[in-house]
């Protein structure tokens, strides 16, 4: 850690006001959140999520368990409700720079600035954060600097004196030209009450720039709603995997855009649900520029009451030739009262292109339960292996083996109690 | 040890298999040919109790024990193995983590301790070697992905592991490359013991070279027409099945 950037960062913390640019910014995407409002159920996007339902939300707080690999190799940003802590775990080098916004408004204005008023979705909470957040991390991963172990963004909630309005926290992630990445992020809750959580990822990939990007989210806050941005010029790489561990309520409001050509993004994502466990996934893929590809593979399983919608939109533009975008939404529906709403939709204004998509709901495939039966695994032993494995899949996506292995035991932990299930 | 009697089985209205009489005595190969669509896979079906066929008339007496009356993993555990003629893909499930449960369900009904997964590696190795086949294998899901002779490779590998009594191979021979298909056959004809019983189902004459069977049934529209010594094998190479079944009406 250098000296200059040392004292870059100390941040006086009562004084502190944003600068006159970022206040005009945040001036506007206020104007725009009092414009669409706080949604309801007459948005076609937020038909199915009540926001005024009348849930007894202090029920449902779970504490999340505190969860450590290995990680003497890992560099991690912390969270704290609003507040990212960058002070403490600064890799500020000269290819990796991880710090707050305010220490690098002067430095990275540009790049930051353009993050908060371009990098938006056509989504309220979005206004709402870019308005609402405190501080944000920036993760700047120089040109061709290659990143060896994962970088953690652990966002942690805790009991304050004074009661939040709501968490918002901002992440500013830019990959250079052939720069590489692998970005974990897991969530930590401390709070007994229920506290509404709205996190953004803006993600940067400029040419060739490869980024491994896991979002997980386990027993945590009643209302979790994340939106991840993604901008993917030329040749670069995209590989994100999510994995909801029965939250009570999420969304996940994903954007890409494909800016230059020959780029590849897979998107993958479990989601376990359970009890009244709802989950809403919004993809808006935008082929701009052809000749890439993406894939979406987007699954879950429902036990319970529980609810999962997938939305997902795939445009391609005219000029756009060469686009390969596939997309599907397997359910495994465990139990009759669960409900899984899928809503594939192409929209092509191109020649040349393959999509295909499909959702598939419903119960285990019997010819693999019977293959397994015929092993000598009982009937609810062969269920639960068969359930582990279509989950497993999805998890099995994530490169980064460390990663990995947390990920498997989180979801063996999580698919434990299910071998007693029908 | 193995006894079929009469057995009869139907998908809807319509009748697969019309009374199918074998006994196989310990230490017996038998043989199955027969015409696409004869009812042979149907048979292993029903021996094996797969859901489409749960209701079966006859008796299938295994050791005594009638096997119609189990479910599928008991069958497995009473020592029935079906080599599938088409082995299902099973996505996100780790080949040697289900081999080792396999494994360890028939151990548990045995009473013994279950294995751990160092022991079960070092156990593995030795089956893996006899088919020549690459470690890699272990660490992939379950059949995902593999050609159609890895499949039936890994299909005799659940074999060597479970160590059955009483064998059924579905076409194992089919999609088996020339060298493949030596290698297995050769590991099921010193898989054959004066305990243990073996079906082969099959289409040709050159798996039966390495493992010649003692007795050849044919099979045609759901009844065994034809049985005799493994000279018939090659004589329906040689004129194919229109007699047999001439013969039979
Ligand atoms: N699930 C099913 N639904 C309808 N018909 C079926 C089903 N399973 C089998 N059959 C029919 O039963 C008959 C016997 O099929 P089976 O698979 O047993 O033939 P086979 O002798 O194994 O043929 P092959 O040599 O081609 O493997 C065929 O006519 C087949 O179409
Ligand atoms: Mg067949």
């Amino acid at each position: 850690m250098s000296n200059r950037n040392e004292t870059k960062m100390v941040v006086d913390k009562k004084n502190y006001i944003d600068p006159d640019w970022l206040l005009e910014i945040r001036q506007e995407a206020k104007a725009l959140f009092k414009d669409i409002g706080f949604p309801n159920s007459r948005h076609e996007t937020w038909k199915y999520l009540n926001l005024d339902q009348d849930l007894d939300l202090e029920r449902h707080i779970k504490k999340t368990p505190i969860r450590r690999t290995e990680r003497d190799e890992c560099v991690s940003v912390l969270f704290k409700n609003n507040t990212p802590e960058c002070e403490s775990i600064l890799a500020n080098k000269n290819d990796l720079i991880i710090t707050n916004f305010r220490s690098a408004y002067a430095e990275h204005k540009e790049l930051i600035k353009s993050s908060l008023s371009k990098g938006l979705l056509q989504n309220p909470f979005s206004y709402l954060n870019t308005a609402q957040f405190d501080d944000g991390a920036l993760i700047l991963v120089k040109e061709g600097c290659k990143v060896e172990g994962p970088i953690i963004i652990d966002l942690q909630t805790h009991v304050e004196e004074e009661r939040l309005k709501g968490i918002h926290t901002r992440t500013l992630i830019v990959l250079e030209k052939g720069a590489s990445a692998t970005v974990f992020v897991q969530h930590h809750s401390f709070l007994d009450k229920p506290e509404f959580v709205n996190d953004y990822f803006d993600i940067v990939l400029k040419e060739e720039a490869t980024l491994e990007f896991i979002l997980t989210q386990e027993g945590d806050q009643p209302y979790r709603f994340e939106t991840i941005k993604a901008s993917i010029d030329t040749k670069a790489n995209l590989n994100y995997v999510s994995f909801v561990n029965d939250c009570l309520v999420t969304r996940h409001d994903m954007g890409v855009d494909f800016i230059g050509e020959k780029a590849v993004v897979n998107l993958a994502g479990i989601a376990l649900l359970s009890s009244e466990s709802q989950y809403f996934n919004h993809l808006y893929i935008d082929h701009k520029v052809g000749n890439c590809d993406c894939s979406q593979v987007f699954k879950t399983i429902l036990r319970d009451k529980s609810l999962s919608e997938f939305s997902g939109l795939v445009v391609v533009a005219k000029h756009a030739h060469g686009t390969n975008s596939t997309q599907s939404n397997p359910n495994l529906l465990l139990s009759d009262n669960a409900r899984a709403l899928s809503r594939p939709q192409l929209r092509i204004d191109a020649d040349d292109v393959e999509c295909a998509h499909g959702a598939t709901m419903g119960q285990l495939n019997p010819e693999e339960v019977f293959y397994l039966e015929s092993r000598g695994l009982n009937k609810s032993a062969a269920r639960a292996l068969l359930t582990f494995g279509f989950a497993e899949d999805i998890i099995q996506r994530i490169k980064q083996p460390l990663i990995q292995h947390e990920c498997d035991l989180i979801l063996r932990e999580g698919l434990s109690s299910y071998d007693k299930h029908r | 040890m193995f006894n079929i009697k009469d057995l009869k089985a139907s998908i809807g209205d319509k009748e697969i298999l019309k009374g199918i009489n074998l006994t196989i005595n310990p230490g017996e190969v038998h043989a199955i040919m027969g015409p696409n669509g004869s009812g042979k896979s149907t048979l292993a079906k029903v021996l094996t109790g797969h859901p489409d066929f749960t209701e079966a008339e006859g008796s299938v007496l295994l050791k005594g024990k009638n096997l119609l009356e189990l479910d599928p993993d008991e069958r497995a555990l009473e020592g029935l193995f079906l080599a599938f003629q088409y082995p299902v893909e099973i996505p996100g499930v780790n080949n040697e983590e289900f081999l080792r449960m396999a494994y360890n369900a028939k151990m548990k009904k045995n009473g013994k301790d279950a294995v751990d997964p160092l022991d079960f590696s070092d156990f593995i190795q030795e089956k893996l070697a006899k088919l020549s086949m690459d470690e890699s294998f272990l660490e992939r899901n379950v059949n995902h992905g593999f050609s159609g002779g890895e499949k039936k490779r890994n299909e005799i590998l659940q074999l060597l592991v479970l160590e059955p009594e009483m064998v059924i191979l579905d076409e194992t021979d089919s999609g088996l490359d020339i060298d493949a298909l030596r290698i297995v056959a050769k590991t099921v004809d010193a898989y054959r013991r004066a305990d243990r019983g073996i079906l082969v189902i099959t289409h040709y004459q050159r798996l039966l070279d390495y493992i010649k069977p003692d007795i050849v049934h044919v099979l045609a529209n759901g009844k065994i027409v034809k049985s005799g010594d493994k000279s018939l094998a090659l004589e329906l190479e040689d004129k194919g099945y229109d007699w047999v079944e001439a013969e039979a009406k």
